[in-house]
């Protein structure tokens, strides 16, 4: 109140000031709080006594510093938790969880590290696996077979366990026959199921064993296992999850780690392991430029971007020169058999004759050499091998040949004639129905990649109907077969050829999404399922399949894909190359953990 | 203002509240795909070949409701609504969508909040000396150019601001809300480390919006200079300050007051560029990331809380005016 008795009314700087003390006020809360908490409250729990923050502060030079493909999520820990995947985000199936095997995709080897060993029965429907007895939780509870025959016989339980739904469907029975042996017996004869369900293979394993301790008692299916308050979640791994927020995710070393007091494995370097996002490319670049990240990889930086980076940071390497390491699944384009005229395998190949692929590879490798994909398979050592050894069936199936004459005259022995640029038949244009990712799907290449392959198969004389895509647009086109081509991937096999072969079978849930169906092909699959990888017959039975694959051609394989995995030797060095490549350097793999056992301080920032 | 008044203006901000969220509810529903044939078809495409994926699909369709016809899932979900539920993450389960939200709203209310003040200030009182008869010329010119940035998206801002002071100078942030290593020190670091990483998404709004509030509080400024009560001020010899503050700007702030409101309801949902660029964690980046996997319910929960903050906002200013201003008058009294 004035002297007057009047109200003061507050000024008009009054107001702003106010107003500004009150913003002010905010930005301060939201530093002390974090957002509320960031993705989980910023979880963060006071390091554990064994971890390795407690020997005091971790500097720079003991961090690693990973620029993830995906923003960190965190709040799950269980793997088979209904339709969720939190696992890559966050370091916990690379650091915090450990396989039973590893596959090298290098060597071809399965390489064991929980178990020690397993054997197939004779008729490959009873497995026994021999678990090492020196492993440990992190919370200090022993590690035993227990834990894997819960985990398992609770897969078998579950309404729908996510990753493992395989697994599930394809055991019968588990028994813990002693403290280190499981005995599992299949529903099926499968020489495949322990390198398939129980290693890490193509980017994780789908059986991680939990600890019965910890789950007993819980629901499977809903328990999130995510308390960091708690400990949880509980690996055996090197490493444990300290602290998530909304940027990043942070992992500690942990001390007492079983491997390291058994002396199978050296503690890792790296103290702490950060997650964190690396943002768009501009800004992945500039973060590898400054020592900011110590990895970058996948979705960014692009091969560019990375040639850009090494010029302001010579410590930035890449698997082999400037192109990346070879993602396991190459690009194609998924042919719809059952649509016409795309259901004739002449009219498939003319398709294929009509990509320029080198043209097309050029798009994602510059400034890089191209690199065309002859196979759907990856070009690892193992598969390389198998393809060059049946050079003579890509000798009269040219997938790599970029031949438009060959398709002139496919479409003119099948009745079209050209009419203003179009092969036309009975008045209607031949049309190709194109489901291509889109930017937002996979990056800004794919905007290029369409016009690309647009324009190549319309100099080709086909109508293009171009239908881009983001990811779910595309993967519900798929389910729903609405498309006569479409962008995919071709996951499967790393070092054993089956996985590949066996995509393109009716088997129930393959990712057959064409709908190609070949008798004598699933014939010789399903034949080929039932011999343990090496077996000498599979190169037969692969030279067989595979003639029939290529000459039907339900899938025409586009590129391979090289994927900058950009490594800064600045803080770390002992990174996998082709040169040395000890396992492959993907960092958002569950062999991830065989990577990190092998850096060393480089020195940087001293 | 009546009661009847406010009552009929609460029940408009619910009716625009409920139609918003039927439509989007709808629009999200119908469009192609879902979250759960996504996650699965991920996994295929990394390499899973799932003998019991269409019996996999069928489970979790179950588990989250995907299976009922579009009209009971519609009616499930303002059940749940009206319970103050707004149920589950698909890709993040069992993670509460209300978790996800509470998590980055913070965020985004904080960098919105702090950043539209500012510029609503700095542009209220920058459109009133454009328009004050006493201004400088220089400072008019270069209080002018400012507007340019008004023409100018602010993502594209953005991008230029990301360019010149994260890339090339390195003064600051590329992204995040915090440094990622960890700030060594006491809360006061934390609020430097925080402050240092909002900087550059905060001045990007600023700056897009400060010519924004510059044209409109100049324009009303230009409406009262000839009013009575200026002349007045002039001819008792009151200081030039008091006139342009009391008289000039006092009179003509109020349809920016209103313009205020409306904004910061808008902000939040147009927010999303900027805090996809900047990988800031606020609510546009739940949003996006809900998008690309179809998350319907976290979709759905972010809708919500864009449409309540922007009706909302209106409600308030409909509420809040007769008191600010008393010629403004609703209603019969």
């Amino acid at each position: 109140m004035t002297e007057d008795g009047r109200r003061r009314r507050l000024s008009p700087a009054g107001m702003i000031g106010g107003l500004v003390a009150v913003a002010a006020l905010v930005l301060v809360v939201i530093a002390l709080v974090g957002g509320g908490g960031d993705d989980g409250g910023e979880e963060s729990n006071e390091p554990a006594a064994n971890a390795a923050a407690a020997d005091g502060e971790v500097t720079r030079a003991d961090t690693l510093v990973l620029g993830q493909f995906r923003p960190p999520t965190g709040k799950i820990g269980n793997p088979y938790v209904a339709a969720s995947d939190a696992l890559v985000s966050d370091g916990l199936h690379e650091l915090v969880y450990e396989p039973l095997f590893y596959i090298n995709y290098q060597t071809g080897e399965s390489e064991p590290w929980l178990a020690e060993r397993y054997e197939y029965s004779d008729d490959n429907k009873t497995i026994t696996l021999t678990l090492r007895d020196d492993v440990t939780w992190n919370d200090g509870e022993k590690f035993s077979a227990a834990d894997v025959v819960f985990t398992l016989n609770q897969i078998v339980k579950a309404k729908a366990p996510f990753r493992a739904a395989n697994i599930q469907a394809a055991i019968r029975s588990v028994e813990e026959v002693s403290p280190t042996e499981v005995e599992i017996r299949l529903k099926a004869a499968n020489p495949r199921f322990v390198d398939t369900e129980l290693s890490s293979n193509v980017y994780t394993a789908n059986f991680i064993p939990m600890p019965k301790h910890i789950f007993q008692g819980k629901k499977f299916d809903t328990f999130a296992f995510f308390d960091l308050g708690k400990g949880w979640p509980v690996g055996t791994g090197p490493y444990t999850l300290t602290k998530v927020d909304a940027s990043s995710a942070t992992l500690d070393r942990h001390e007492d780690w079983w491997a390291a007091k058994a002396g199978v494995e050296e503690l890792p370097a790296p103290k702490r392991v950060v997650y964190t996002v690396p943002g768009p490319e501009d800004t992945a670049v500039s973060s590898l430029e400054t020592n900011k990240l110590d990895y970058a990889g996948q979705s960014v930086p692009t091969v560019a971007g990375f040639i850009s980076a090494r010029k302001q940071n010579p410590n930035l390497i890449n698997w082999d020169g400037d192109l990346g390491w070879l993602d396991p699944c190459p690009f194609s384009l998924t042919i719809n058999t059952q649509n016409a005229p795309w259901d004739d395998a002449d009219m498939r190949w003319a398709l294929n004759a009509a990509i320029d692929k080198e043209q097309f590879s050029q798009l994602f490798n510059t400034p890089g050499e191209p690199t065309p994909a002859r196979s759907p398979y990856p070009e690892y050592p193992q598969l390389t091998e198998l393809l060059d050894a049946n050079q003579a069936l890509f000798d009269a199936n040219p997938t790599l040949e970029h031949d438009v004459e060959r398709a002139n005259q496919t479409f003119e022995s099948k009745g079209y004639a050209k009419d203003g640029g179009v092969w036309k038949k009975d008045g209607k244009a031949l049309t190709l129905e194109l489901n291509i990712f889109n930017p937002a799907a996979l990056g800004p290449v794919w905007g290029d990649a369409a016009q690309l392959l647009s324009q190549q198969l319309e100099e080709a004389g086909i109508k293009v109907d171009l239908k881009p895509g983001d990811f779910n647009l595309v993967a519900s086109n798929r389910a729903e077969g609405k498309f006569d081509a479409q962008s995919w991937f071709e996951c499967g096999s790393v070092t054993d050829p089956w996985s590949t072969l066996n995509r393109y079978t009716d088997a129930p849930g393959n990712d057959n999404a064409g709908k190609w169906a070949n008798a004598r092909y699933n014939e010789l699959v399903a034949e080929m399922g039932e011999l343990a990888p090496g077996d000498e017959r599979i190169g037969e039975l692969f030279r067989e399949a595979m003639d029939i694959w290529l000459k039907e051609l339900p899938v025409i394989p586009l590129v391979q894909r090289p994927t900058p995995i950009v490594m800064n030797q600045t803080y770390w060095k002992g990174w996998p190359t082709a040169e040395n490549g000890y396992t492959q350097p993907a960092p958002w793999g569950m062999n991830f953990h065989q990577v990190i056992t092998r850096l060393e301080p480089a020195g940087g920032g001293q | 203002m009546t009661l009847d008044y406010a009552l009929r203006r609460i029940g408009f901000f619910f009716l625009v509240v409920w139609i918003t969220i039927t439509v989007m509810f709808f629009l999200v529903h119908i469009a192609p795909g879902d979250p759960i044939t996504d996650q699965i078809t991920r996994m295929q495409a990394s390499g899973q070949s799932l003998s019991a994926g269409p019996e996999l699909i069928e489970e979790y369709k179950r588990q989250f409701g995907l299976d009922d016809p579009l009209y009971e899932q519609y009616f499930d979900y303002l059940v749940q609504l009206g319970q103050g539920n707004l149920g589950y993450s698909v890709t993040s389960f069992p993670t509460k969508v209300a978790t996800l939200i509470g998590d980055a709203l913070p965020w985004t209310l904080g960098l919105l909040f702090t950043a539209m003040l500012i510029s609503w200030v700095v542009g209220s009182l920058l459109g009133g000396l454009l328009a004050w008869r006493s201004t400088p010329a220089l400072a008019r010119g270069l209080m002018s150019s400012m507007m340019l940035f008004a023409a100018i998206p602010y993502y594209l801002v953005a991008l230029f601001l990301l360019w010149v002071f994260a890339y090339k100078l390195q003064w600051l942030p590329t992204g995040a809300a915090r440094d990622p290593l960890g700030t060594p020190g006491g809360a006061l670091a934390q609020v430097v480390d925080t402050v240092e990483h909002g900087l550059l998404p905060a001045l990007s709004i600023v700056l897009a919006f400060v010519g924004f509030w510059m044209l409109g509080m100049r324009s009303m400024m230009v409406s009262v200079l000839g009013s009575d009560y200026l002349q007045l001020a002039e001819a008792k010899g009151l200081p030039e300050r008091r006139i342009f503050l009391r008289y000039g700007m006092r009179n003509a702030i109020l349809p920016q007051v209103t313009s205020l409101g409306i904004y910061m309801g808008y902000m939040v949902a147009g927010s999303i560029l900027v805090e996809v660029l900047f990988a800031y964690p606020g609510l546009g980046k739940v949003l996006v990331a809900a998008v690309d996997s179809r998350d319907y319910p976290v979709i759905e929960g972010v809708v919500l809380m864009m449409v309540v903050a922007t009706a909302g906002a209106l409600l308030i200013i409909d509420l809040v005016l007769p008191l600010i201003d008393p010629r403004i008058r609703y209603g019969r009294d």
